[in-house]
């Protein structure tokens, strides 16, 4: 098999890692509103240079402390319960302030940085375990990101949706669930199973209201792969799933040729971009949603999927080489989180990147993920 | 030379940062522990409402601290000046502006608008105005859509009428001023089936909606044959079990084919025109057949689901493989 061209030149590479590097010391302005969620800075940044290649657990070995001292206990009522919290203003006594996007930021960080002896020796399964099971909701079987304050309770009106349920799954995978009853002991999987399957959209694909969106999809999908439940799909759901993630990638081929400029969504130098929903702009992030989507259905992926055209969209029209980093879109500048997706992405496309828990193969392996 | 300067610059910058950053998360984290402290206390006045809006200013995330808010309202409620409940709909808009995708932000403004003391219809209705704004900033907004549902529901519950018919009217306007409106289609889908499923329509009534929207959806195609949104939604009325309820067989076989011409007929323009196929023509006849058949039509040698599939190989060639795939299964 013909090995692929390395992706970046290694000057552009260095571009890179310099970008991401920087978010860890310095967050530029407009990254001020997400001090709260430090924990997804640190992850979209390792993240995106442990699939560079670099060796970040020895290059960030000195910040391992505080990366591990976000991982707290807060006790409600007559529980304890554990995780992560979003970076070191959220540890406010006799308030749960843990968060489920951040405790698995947390997690996967950890695993990045190939830090066994947390797993090992710091990380206490059962109140993780609690945690998560807190943030189920009864009505739904769908979960919410945080817990109220005074009760630690998960509530209906606080948003919960595929998202979520998505992390609370990737969550357990990562504490070493496997079999359906390993699941069972932390969360009830037949209202998860039942509220992700509410979500499909009669058209294919998964969203709120009805209407489907590529993120909610590749949630929906990865869920239900990590849960082993990919066959609560029917094939006729999965093919008109499959028909609408196809359907997303912009192209100016063919009988497209002769799009009208007037549609101000389309724009043919966006050829080979996916886009998260119908007639909107092809976006870096949406590359990996629906290519990492497309894969859980079709694992083939390039016999299905026109690989090159997605490549040459994000390294041409999205990277920018100047600053290093890929924006959403060309005419943006370059952030962490597109970084982040557009790199998972291309990586993913390769072959060497785990999609379902967006890490890197190799590092996934090492934990047996 | 040079490069030990600059060195030494960028550590001074990241030497303030670090200090700036510091100060902010004191700040930050003293704000929330005054506030929370205060909560704890019992504490529910409007100088704890004032210490929440300092808050709420730098995260209007922080779901714990509108909580707290709302306590605070509940219980200063009967003391505060009649302005209050519009100041704090003003408060709500003022972040909606700048955050308009914060759940947390609508989940408040409802709760505003569900206790406002002696509230009539009118705030209500004035909402439908505020969302309509909110929605022409951003039209494919799902939060923006899924507010106004709510706050249709709640007139409804109100006045003791089913309004699907008005919110039809609103959504043919909203994509009579922008076709490509994906977002309203799909709200259009909702409400078509809301009206067939809940109202008591007579079988005229039911009749002409649908004929009046095979006129529309004709129109539309007409219109703007190369926008997604419009196929999608012919897509989806075409074969759904109202339109087959609503007319006899022989009805719905004529529709089909009715459209099928009409489709048949963009596409030739397309091809004299500019050279090429329509790719949703292509894509819709392809159903057309589908449900021809199973309606009970023989096509015969009028069936070209083959060669429009050939077609869509050449024609969008991007997706090729998934078209072959398709021809496999034929």
């Amino acid at each position: 098999m013909q090995r692929d061209t390395p992706l970046f030149t290694e000057e552009v590479l260095q571009k890179h890692v310099k970008f991401l590097k920087r978010h860890l010391l310095l967050l530029p302005a407009s990254h001020q509103s997400t001090d709260v969620n430090l924990m997804a800075v640190v992850f979209y940044a390792f993240e995106s240079l442990a699939a560079l290649g670099q060796d970040i657990a020895t290059d960030y070995q000195s910040n391992l402390k505080w990366m591990r001292s976000n991982y707290v206990s807060q006790k409600v009522t007559d529980e304890e319960l554990s995780g992560f919290i979003g970076g070191p203003t959220m540890n406010i006594p006799d308030t749960i302030t843990l968060s489920l996007p951040n405790t698995l930021f947390g997690l996967l960080t950890l695993v990045l940085m190939r830090d066994m002896e947390f797993f090992d020796k710091v990380l206490n399964k059962k109140t993780l375990g609690k945690f998560v099971s807190r943030c189920q909701l009864k009505e739904n079987g769908a979960f919410v990101s945080v817990l109220d304050y005074k009760l630690g309770k998960a509530s209906i009106i606080d948003s919960h949706d595929l998202r979520f349920c998505y992390i609370a799954v990737a969550i357990l995978y990562t504490i070493g669930c496997r079999t359906e009853d390993d699941f069972k002991e932390y969360i009830d999987v037949d209202s998860l199973v039942e509220f992700i399957l509410s979500q499909r959209s009669a058209f294919g694909g998964f969203g709120a209201f009805g209407e489907a969106h590529a993120g909610y999809t590749s949630c929906a999908l990865s869920a239900l792969k990590l849960l082993n439940k990919l066959d609560e799909l029917s094939s006729l759901e999965k093919e008109k799933t499959l028909q609408w993630l196809i359907d997303r990638q912009v192209t100016r081929e063919g009988c497209w040729e002769k799009q009208d400029i007037s549609n101000e969504y389309y724009n043919e130098d966006d050829h080979g971009g996916f886009q998260g929903r119908e007639n909107k702009s092809a976006d870096t992030c949406y590359a990996f949603w629906c290519v990492n989507s497309i894969s859980i259905l079709y694992p083939n992926l390039k016999t299905m999927l026109q690989t090159e055209p997605v490549k040459d969209h994000l390294l041409n029209r999205t990277q920018n080489t100047l600053t290093g980093g890929f924006s959403k879109c060309y005419k943006e500048d370059a952030d962490l989180y597109h970084t982040c997706l557009g790199i998972a992405a291309l990586k993913l496309m390769e072959g060497s990147f785990n999609g379902a828990l967006c890490i890197p193969t190799h590092a996934a392996k090492e934990f047996d993920l | 030379m040079h490069g030990i300067k600059r060195q030494q610059y960028s550590r001074e910058i990241l030497k303030q940062k670090r200090i700036q950053d510091q100060q902010k998360i004191k700040t930050y984290k003293d704000l929330t522990h005054s506030a929370l402290d205060t909560r704890d206390k019992g504490i529910f006045t409007t100088d704890a409402l004032q210490l929440t809006s300092k808050i709420l200013e730098l995260n209007p995330e922080f779901n714990t601290i509108w909580n707290y808010r709302r306590d605070i309202i509940l219980t200063v409620t009967n003391d505060v000046k009649p302005d209050f409940w519009e100041n704090e709909l003003q408060f709500t808009m003022e972040k909606l502006k700048r955050f308009p995708k914060v759940y947390w932000i609508w989940n408040h403004r409802i709760w505003v608008l569900d206790n406002y003391p002696n509230a009539t219809d009118k705030i209500w209705l004035r909402e439908l105005f505020v969302v309509d704004k909110l929605l022409s900033m951003d039209a494919r907004n799902y939060h923006g859509w899924h507010y106004r549902r709510l706050i249709v529901k709640k007139l409804e519950s109100i006045n003791g009428k089913l309004m699907d018919k008005e919110e039809l009217k609103y959504v043919t306007t909203i994509i009579n001023k922008n076709i490509s409106n994906y977002s309203a289609w799909h709200q259009r889908v909702q409400l078509i089936t809301n009206i067939f499923n809940k109202h008591e329509l007579n079988k005229k009534e039911m009749k002409d909606m649908v004929l009046s929207e095979i006129s529309y959806i004709t129109n539309a195609i007409y219109t703007d044959a190369d926008d997604q949104s419009v196929w999608f939604y012919t897509n989806w009325f075409i074969a759904n079990d109202i339109v087959r309820l609503v007319l006899t067989n022989d009805e719905y076989i004529k529709m089909l084919k009715d459209i099928k011409d009409n489709v048949i007929l963009i596409n030739n323009d397309d091809v004299e025109f500019s050279g090429k196929e329509n790719n949703w023509c292509l894509k819709i006849l392809i159903v057309i057949e589908k449900t021809l058949k199973e309606a009970g039509y023989e096509l015969d040698k009028d069936e070209h689901t083959e060669e429009y599939l050939k077609k869509l190989i050449d024609n969008d060639p991007q997706r090729r493989n998934r078209y072959i795939y398709l021809s496999t299964k034929q």
